[in-house]
């Protein structure tokens, strides 16, 4: 299962969230901080994976 | 005092039937196995899960009654927390009727038995019910009102960690299984599943469009758990399964939203009623699972409340994540469940058992009497097509103690060629696991090789080991001092 790591934009955290997230126009929900963003708004975004 | 009521009271002097609390009072006075927090907790800020750490790392692992939790209002909950409940594998053993010396490789043997062993459950009035003896409808039913635990610090939030029921439309049989629920409000949360029959039966009620009645199940005597976490067919009743485990009937009421249309476990401490509803997704995850790793956000099902019922001075049940309780709670039921397989279809299983160091899901060691080369690895296929998610399955002899670690790995480094006995299985679906690590699985022959000329373990001859008893040959302690 491919993943991607969003890096919250207010508190700056990163989190683990699964692909189809990725571009599936939801706002995804900071643990940290509970603010609702979409994955395009990350402050940072890992979405490296294997072949 | 409604009968209800007074059944709930008279299970607090803990009469039959099973109940949570009539489990715990066979452990309480026992400080190993039965320990208490009176302070305050609020088990939204980890106060909870970092008590249990701490006894973790301290190789202890009782269970813990947190009396005084709040809920997620912030305010004081009348629900306490008990949690790491099968913690051992004796504990587990006790649960379903055997004794604490037989927590080894008897214990998978007694669930492949029990797994036969069903007893049709009974239907009692909701008169006769402790779990109705108190009843919240509508507004009133308030997921929040339970101290549910945030475990860790990338959890979303507090996760009710219990399980769930559920029925197939037009099927008379009930499904039960671990999930997690997410409450968002009081009166909806997001909630993932993570077995094919569950699936399989929400989806068949999506399919037609209709609310889904579920029942999320928070607390019952251990034998129920146990036993609704065996590998059975679709058409089981799982309540029968259940009983069986628990060595006498499961008592199920009429539920307070369908009637008898769907019923639920009479003796639990704590029930809630909803409705999946059908095409709708939440946000759930991240939460720290089985594998000690982070299940990543994702889409799920949204159940709506539509009743909480709880019995008087009712318990709040929690899953120690990752840990010792919740890698027990699945890894006993696989052992039994491969051992019943193999010996269905090779014959020649010795002992099976799934250890904490792959959480007790994702390694299999298992002993054979091996009489030809080839059985070993036939064990280790049957092994891992027949259990979901199992990536490594290490088949020893019958002479190496699948309970020790130590043994299994020598036999791994002195008795395996890896370009002989290493087989990878490429390509294979990873079914519903949610981690990323791939869809490979590994079978690994540490059997002794019988075609070649090959060493042999070291030993004291046995007959020596037998004729000199330690306790007549050793000086006492102290003597020999300087």
């Amino acid at each position: 299962m491919r993943l991607f790591w969003s890096t919250c934009p207010k508190c700056m955290k990163a989190f683990v969230v699964e692909w189809a997230l990725r571009h599936a126009g939801r706002q995804l929900i900071c643990p940290y901080c509970s603010h609702r963003y979409l994955p395009d708004e990350s402050a940072a975004i890992d979405e490296r994976h294997a072949d | 005092m409604s009968e209800a009521k007074r059944m709930s009271r008279q299970a607090g002097g803990r009469s039959a039937p099973k109940s949570l609390g009539s489990y715990l009072d066979q452990i309480r006075d026992d400080p190993a196995e039965f320990r208490t927090v009176s302070r305050t907790v609020n088990p939204l800020k980890f106060d909870v899960t970092a008590v249990m750490g701490h006894l973790d790392r301290r190789g202890e692992y009782p269970t813990v009654q947190f009396e005084n939790p709040l809920n997620l209002h912030g305010e004081p909950s009348k629900f306490p927390i008990v949690t790491n409940v099968w913690a051992t594998r004796e504990r587990c053993a006790e649960a379903v009727g055997l004794p604490r010396s037989e927590a080894g490789k008897q214990l998978g043997s007694r669930f492949a038995k029990l797994v036969g062993r069903k007893r049709e459950p009974v239907v009692v009035s909701s008169d006769n019910a402790p779990v109705h003896a108190n009843v919240y409808q509508g507004e009133k039913a308030d997921m929040w009102m339970l101290p549910a635990v945030r475990h860790f610090e990338m959890d979303l939030g507090a996760v009710l960690t219990m399980g769930l029921v559920a029925r197939a439309p037009g099927e008379d049989f009930y499904n039960i299984t671990f999930t997690k629920t997410f409450p968002e409000s009081g009166h909806r949360g997001g909630f993932t599943i993570h077995t094919p029959h569950m699936i399989r039966m929400t989806k068949a009620w999506e399919g037609r469009g209709e609310r889904c009645p579920v029942v999320n199940v928070l607390g019952h005597h251990p034998g129920f758990w146990l036993g609704t976490l065996n590998n059975t067919p679709w058409g089981d009743n799982e309540y029968a399964t259940a009983g069986g485990f628990l060595q006498e009937p499961v008592r199920l009421a009429p539920s307070v939203t369908w009637g008898k249309d769907f019923l639920v476990p009479a003796d639990a401490e704590i029930v809630i009623e909803g409705e999946i509803v059908p095409g709708e997704r939440t946000i759930v995850n991240p939460f720290g699972d089985i594998s000690r790793q982070y299940q990543a956000q994702q889409l799920a099902p949204v159940m709506e409340v539509t009743a909480i019922t709880h019995r008087d001075g009712a318990l709040f049940q929690d899953v120690f994540s990752g840990h010792r309780d919740h890698m027990l709670l699945g890894s006993i039921a696989r052992e039994g469940a491969i051992f019943n397989h193999l010996q269905q279809k090779l014959g020649n299983v010795v002992a099976v058992h799934m250890p904490f160091s792959a959480c007790g899901r994702y390694t299999t060691y298992i002993s054979i009497r091996k009489t030809e080369e080839g059985q070993a690895k036939q064990a280790g296929l049957q092994a891992i097509a027949h259990v979901p998610n199992l990536h490594v399955a290490v088949v020893v002899d019958e002479d190496i103690d699948v309970f020790n670690e130590e043994q299994v790995l020598w036999a791994v480094n002195f008795q395996v060629d890896p370009r002989r006995d290493i087989d990878l299985i490429k390509n294979l679906r990873p079914g519903s696991d949610p981690r990323g690590i791939g869809s490979s699985r590994v079978i690994i022959d540490a059997t002794r090789p019988t075609h070649i000329a090959f060493p042999t373990r070291l030993r004291v001859p046995p007959e020596d080991m037998e004729r000199v008893r330690l306790e007549e040959w050793l000086d006492p302690a102290g003597r020999g001092a300087r």
